[in-house]
């Protein structure tokens, strides 16, 4: 009797063990189990939420479960991004493209690995209550130009795309607040999407915007990039970085309030509610739907290119795939 | 009595019938469980397929829907005229007369939330958004494929109104086939959108939603909101189904659930159609029926475990008595005749020992009587050979003593 009940035990036990295990799913997670890299990434600004995806990717420890050690460099007047990868200082950056086919075009080896901004987020705006409602209605007003900066041009190549002669125009310097749009001395403002225009817009006053990229003029804002001897030593330890610094911008889409709270760590002195609003304007031109996080298209180089030649900022055509690779991006979504 | 547990004969009757009734229901359940299984496992993936097809029919019918009314809104008389004398003739006057055309249709149909002229250079001139005249759309990739044919540019961001769109352009052109440019509609995706949520016969967990060729989830999720346009979904099925397959599957989705589903390529909107219920939900009429299955069975089993003690209770209550009287008769009590009297093997039994308890009873009685009478005899014939020694003892003193006479007178 013993013998029997022992049986049908047994009987149980492999049943259910058997069902048990057929229902049960094997995950597999792929880690990076090898030597650590010390890397540093030299920021193109002062840190804000413009790199909310690296700063996820760092504290979500997408970088180190890649294997990689990363250190944040933020701007500074002293040292560009490029400058700092090209001396050895980091070996990644974070810059415009057109930084970068600057560099190149003047002979530097340095390779744009991944676009972070796709769509240009530089911008002019006006108050919704003063009736300007396109480029065109900027004739015979004021507009306040932001000198020295890539602001500056992208605005001169909309005005020239769309045929306005800005000789109608009066032009005049203004800084980086806004103040002289909301005090009435300028007509027009410009900068960055994510930026500028928020200040005016928290002072509770409506306005019209007009994105460069809305009118047939654009520049990959931001792009990772390295050096020559980067992808030619290291390939592997690009491959992970681009893979773990997309994945970072990906959470930082997908959970936005988080990665708010990730960047408050960093942009210690800022206000929040305006890191808030940095991140979500700079979204949609992150992600656009058209493209995957991070895919550069040959004919936007190709383009973008030709922008900077038209505006008289490279002075020579070079070989324009010389100055990104797509390698690495398509890897990561083979 | 040995040390070793007896198994009495209740025992060996419920023990087995107790076993019989957990084998089976380990059979039954299994076999019950393997076939309904495969049924519902096929009747799922049906369910998942012909939801995916209708709401893909849906999707079409719409879609299509805004293209001819693209075309009629761009072959419509008032709005014909006055484009082609705008675009081809510079009459700022017919503008104005565009524009309450495109406003009105706008108003009645839901179909679009914007419409837009594009100049053959791909410059909107007129737009019933204000803010977006003077936009150019050269490079978009609607503005391009619209100068040929009626074009559909699948899910995209759209800067200009801050959500997910979708743009349909027409080419527009003169009387003598001379290209003017484009017009286009933006659609009203939330339309789709909402011909997705419609989630009749999908139960607690179903639900169909797009993924666009970026792997971009471009309408509502059922478990994780506020997604729309943000996540992204790379699991191998996604990819299979982008890479332009249909098909059903079973695997876990985008939270590790596992679930049953159908994919479906769209080719018009370059999007993958997910429809998928969770396994557990697909699942659960056959634990209901498995729950069930065993009730009955564990009732099933208590039932006869409960006759079966009973029967054997029938049989072991009179062989106890019987052993009772055997035992009593053992220890000297002739008088012994057992109460059973079951209509059985039992009773049977118990008749017969009470027949030979009596036969012994009669036979031992018989035998004493025959003893005492033979003791008797024995005793009698003891008394009279007494007695007749006696009588020849006293003949023999009478001798000796006349004997003694006889010599004294001598």
């Amino acid at each position: 009797m013993k013998k029997i009940i022992v049986l049908l035990f047994v009987i149980f036990v492999i049943i259910f063990g058997g069902f048990w295990l057929y229902t049960k799913n094997i995950s597999k997670v792929s880690t990076y189990s090898g030597p650590v890299e010390k890397v540093s990434l030299s920021l193109k600004w002062i840190h804000q939420a413009q790199f909310a995806g690296n700063y996820v990717a760092y504290e979500k420890g997408y970088y180190r479960d890649l294997g990689l050690d990363v250190a944040f460099i933020p701007f500074s007047y002293e040292e560009t991004s490029i400058q700092s990868v090209l001396t050895g200082k980091s070996e990644f950056g974070i810059a415009g493209a057109d930084e970068v086919m600057l560099a190149r075009t003047e002979g530097k080896p340095v390779k744009a690995i991944a676009v972070i901004y796709k769509t240009n987020p530089v911008v002019a705006f006006a108050l919704k209550s003063s009736g300007i409602n396109k480029p065109q209605d900027f004739i015979g007003k004021t507009v306040g130009i932001q000198k020295g900066v890539n602001t500056e041009y992208l605005y001169y190549a909309m005005m020239k795309n769309l045929g306005i002669d800005r000789n109608k125009i009066k032009e005049v310097p203004i800084g980086y607040e806004a103040k002289e749009l909301l005090d009435g001395t300028v007509d027009i403002s410009t900068g960055y999407v994510m930026n500028e225009p928020q200040l005016v817009k928290e002072k509770g006053v409506e306005i019209n915007t007009f994105l460069v990229a809305d009118y047939g003029i654009n520049m990959y804002a931001d792009v990772l990039f390295t050096s020559d001897k980067m992808i030619e030593e290291k390939p592997e330890v690009v491959q992970r970085f681009v893979e773990a610094s997309l994945h970072g911008w990906q959470e930082a889409i997908e959970h936005e309030d988080e990665a708010v709270d990730i960047t408050m760590k960093y942009a210690k002195e800022s206000d929040k509610n305006h890191q808030k609003y940095m991140l979500s304007s700079s979204i949609p031109l992150i992600n656009t739907g058209k493209t995957r996080l991070g895919v550069m298209e040959p004919t936007e180089w190709t383009q973008m290119q030709e922008l900077l030649i038209k505006q008289n900022i490279l002075n020579k055509k070079i070989d324009i795939s010389t100055a990104y690779t797509t390698k690495f991006v398509n890897a990561i979504y083979e | 009595m040995a040390v070793k547990k007896r198994i009495g004969i209740v025992g060996k009757f419920v023990l087995p019938i107790l076993f019989t009734v957990f084998f089976m229901a380990v059979i039954f359940g299994l076999a019950t469980s393997y076939i309904l299984r495969g049924y519902i496992l096929e009747r799922t993936q049906i369910e998942m397929s012909s939801l995916s097809s209708l709401k893909e029919r849906n999707i079409h019918g719409f879609l299509e829907d805004a293209k001819l009314e693209l075309v009629y809104m761009n072959n419509r008389a008032g709005v014909r005229q006055g484009m082609i004398a705008f675009l081809g003739q510079g009459e700022e006057s017919s503008k104005d007369d565009v524009m309450v055309r495109l406003e009105e249709i706008l108003k009645i149909k839901k179909v679009f939330s914007e419409m837009m002229v594009l100049n053959a250079d791909g410059v909107v001139v007129i737009a019933t958004n204000v803010s977006d005249e003077g936009k150019v759309k050269a490079d978009d990739e609607y503005f391009k494929n619209s100068l040929t044919e009626t074009y559909l540019q699948s899910y995209f961001y759209d800067l200009s109104s801050e959500k997910p769109a979708m743009m349909v352009g027409t080419p527009i052109k003169d009387d003598d086939g001379n290209l003017l440019g484009v017009l286009a509609g933006k659609i009203n995706v939330e339309r789709i959108s909402a011909l997705l949520s419609d989630r009749a016969g999908y139960g607690e967990t179903g639900e169909s939603f797009l993924i666009n060729s970026s792997n971009l989830v471009v309408t509502d999720l059922l478990k994780e909101s506020d997604q729309v346009f943000k996540k992204t979904i790379f699991l191998p099925q996604i990819k299979n189904c982008l890479s332009g397959q249909s098909s059903k599957y079973i695997a876990d989705d985008y939270l590790g659930d596992q679930v049953i589903g159908y994919h479906r390529w769209l080719p018009e909107l370059k999007s993958c159609l997910v429809s998928k219920i969770d396994y557990t939900e697909a699942f659960s009429p056959l634990n209901n029926i498995l729950i069930s299955l065993l009730v009955i069975l564990l009732v099933g089993a208590g039932v006869m475990g409960i006759l079966g003690y009973l029967v054997a209770l029938s049989v072991v209550g009179p062989i106890k008595k019987l052993n009772n009287s055997v035992k009593l008769f053992k220890e000297g009590d002739l008088n012994v005749q057992s109460e059973v009297k079951t209509n059985d093997e039992v009773g049977e039994m118990a008749q017969t020992f009470n027949e030979m308890a009596k036969k012994i009873k009669v036979a031992y009685v018989d035998m004493e009587k025959k003893i005492a009478e033979k003791t008797k005899e024995l005793q009698d014939k003891l008394e009279e050979q007494e007695k007749m020694n006696k009588l020849m003892v006293d003949r023999e003193i009478k001798m000796i003593e006349l004997k003694k006479k006889l010599s004294d007178k001598k």
